[in-house]
């Protein structure tokens, strides 16, 4: 059950607002502290740190697993890549169009997911993220989807007058994104229905006895889940201005979710942490000592496991 | 008497002839009786006398083979066991059944859930609407935290709760759901005397000052005939006995229910 564990904001309202406003200052003054390459690697591990949060909404209060978000952040990033092969269609309008065609597809998967419980819906959703990249290929979906080769895609530009670069812009476009999204789940998971999904998670059938309809609670959340990580992928289409079918292999979905326990499960704040650590760890692992990266990145995590059993996030709750 | 006569003419909850089969086996025959309004009503009857079964057909967990359960009339066996709750019926478990996770507060917020109305949506805009509503069931429940004395512990999540405590949490929670009726099954399980004594006078309490009724399944004889109006008795899933603890006590059948079947 450590998995599961919620962790719950405890801070007193001053101190939270201290904290909030100096993310803010610092998140606004990244891209004009950082060269080029490394704003572009920001923007990265916003765009990681939205899909983690998606999942986490997912598997830290729903209770359900996915390996495969990395599908529906694949889905996201084509949708997205396909209204802006023209470049005429706004972007913005792209990657929510995006959003909502996850948001169906997360519910369309939610409902068989009803029927399977724990490990056995981990395998079905891993099945999804194998999948994806085949599908993704297929002929008969060249059209769309440009087949093996991917979909190019125009990199916003800065609206005129505004004295930023193309990445600078689009870490701000993210940024912003993720800022909403933010909002918005936490408005999500401080009422009614964030009570549902933890009540699900914690005990069904009680949670049934206070009124809670659960098989609805559950696709809602997919629902939910999967189109904020479908956002995300929409988001990371704009970012690298390419889409290609072996960028969401099974890997990703095991980073997102790597991401999400190394955050800390159930804590919202905690996937940019955990962005952080996926987006760096195998380069620092590999600057450690070459060769043996994979080891030095799993003794990390191992020792993450040991000394945060709640995740770094977990660390700044009790 | 007039009035305990109008109340007779109009039951609360009414089970008539219910019956549960599992497989070939009658796990309920011909269950019959009223529980009118105000009243402290206890199930009792020996270990598989098919109490926790009866209780679940009212908490829509198992659906009877044949039967009725009316409640105001209404007949309950057409809804959801999600719908139960909009009904007026809450429920406390066998096995204190929480939410770990959440604080108490949240935990007995959890109560109000059918009694809410704003959309996830409204609530992830954070719609004035959904706001105000959230705030009006936090004060709502601020009286029920009080009166169950869970003020310093509301803020503490419920894992980290002792039993007792877990077990006035869950209590709480299906007072918020604004019962009619409220269901208690074995609520003295894994209490000691004092704990026991103080349930009693809760369950009273609960009745006298917040006018709920309430069905009290429980192994604890003192309890039920110290706090109940009336007993069912349950043996081998058909009702042997109903009336006044004072009478189900001399009662031979019940007697004889509960020392074994060759006994006098």
């Amino acid at each position: 059950m450590a998995l599961t564990d919620t962790i719950h904001t405890q801070a007193p309202p001053t101190l939270k607002a201290i904290i909030g406003g100096l993310i803010a200052v610092a998140a606004i003054a990244v891209p004009f502290l950082l060269d080029g390459f490394q704003v572009f690697q920001a923007t990265q591990v916003l765009v990681l740190a939205i899909a983690i949060m998606g999942l986490n909404l997912l598997t830290g209060f729903s209770g359900q697993f996915s390996l495969g978000h990395g599908a529906f952040f694949a889905a996201g990033a084509y949708v997205t890549a396909f209204f802006l092969t023209d470049g005429s269609f706004p972007y913005v309008g792209a990657v929510l169009i995006g959003g909502v065609v996850c948001f169906i597809l997360g519910l369309a998967f939610g409902f068989p997911a009803l029927k399977l419980d724990g490990i056995y819906l981990a395998l079905a959703t891993f099945s999804l993220a194998v999948a994806m990249p085949q599908i993704l290929k297929l002929s008969i979906l060249t059209e769309w989807t440009g087949g093996v080769g991917g979909l190019v895609l125009m990199k916003p530009e800065a609206p005129q007058g505004i004295p930023l670069d193309a990445d600078q812009w689009l870490y701000f476009v993210v940024l912003a994104f993720a800022a909403v999204l933010y909002c918005l789940v936490t408005g999500l998971i401080s009422g009614r229905t964030g009570r549902a999904f933890l009540a699900v998670k914690d005990n069904p059938l009680a949670a049934e006895a206070m009124g809670i309809r659960v098989t609805n609670v559950k696709v809602l959340a997919f629902g939910y889940s999967a189109m904020i990580t479908g956002v995300a992928g929409g988001l990371s289409a704009l970012v690298t201005a390419y889409v290609a079918p072996d960028s969401f292999t099974l890997f990703l979905s095991v980073n997102i979710l790597v991401g999400l326990v190394v955050g800390g499960v159930g804590f919202i704040p905690g996937a940019i942490i955990g962005a952080i650590f996926v987006h760096f760890m195998p380069t620092a692992a590999d600057s450690v000592y070459q060769g043996l990266q994979g080891v030095i990145y799993g003794i990390v995590l191992i020792a993450i496991m040991l000394l945060a059993p709640k995740g770094i996030g977990g660390l700044f709750r009790r | 008497m007039h009035s305990a006569k109008r109340i007779e003419s109009s039951p609360l909850l009414s089970v008539k002839d219910v019956c549960v089969a599992f497989g070939g086996l009658n796990a309920l025959r011909d269950i019959s009786f009223d529980l009118h309004r105000g009243e402290i009503l206890g199930l009792i009857g020996p270990n598989g006398a098919g109490k926790t079964t009866l209780f679940n057909c009212l908490s829509r967990l198992y659906s009877p083979k044949s039967g009725e359960i009316r409640l105001l009339g209404e007949n309950l066996l057409a809804f959801r066991r999600d719908q139960i709750a909009g009904r007026g019926i809450g429920r406390t478990f066998q096995n204190i059944a929480c939410f770990g996770s959440m604080t108490v507060r949240q935990n007995i917020l959890t109560g109000c859930h059918s009694h809410m109305r704003s959309s996830s949506l409204a609530q992830a805009l954070r719609l004035p609407s959904a706001l105000a509503e959230e705030r009006r069931f936090r004060e709502e429940i601020e009286e029920v935290i009080e009166w169950l004395d869970l003020r310093k512990d509301a803020e503490r999540l419920v894992d980290d709760l002792p039993f007792g405590t877990r077990k006035r949490v869950e209590f709480a929670r299906a007072l918020a759901m604004r019962p009619k009726i409220i269901l208690l099954d074995e609520p003295a399980a894994g209490l000691n005397h004092e704990e026991v004594m103080a349930l009693g006078d809760l369950i009273r309490r609960t009745r006298d000052e917040r006018g709920i009724t309430v069905l009290l399944v429980e192994h604890h004889m003192s309890l039920v005939m110290s706090v109940s109006d009336r007993v069912v008795v349950l043996n081998f899933g058909e009702k042997i006995a109903e009336g006044a603890p004072a009478q189900i006590q001399k009662d031979p059948e019940v007697i004889r229910a509960y020392l074994g079947g060759h006994a006098a």
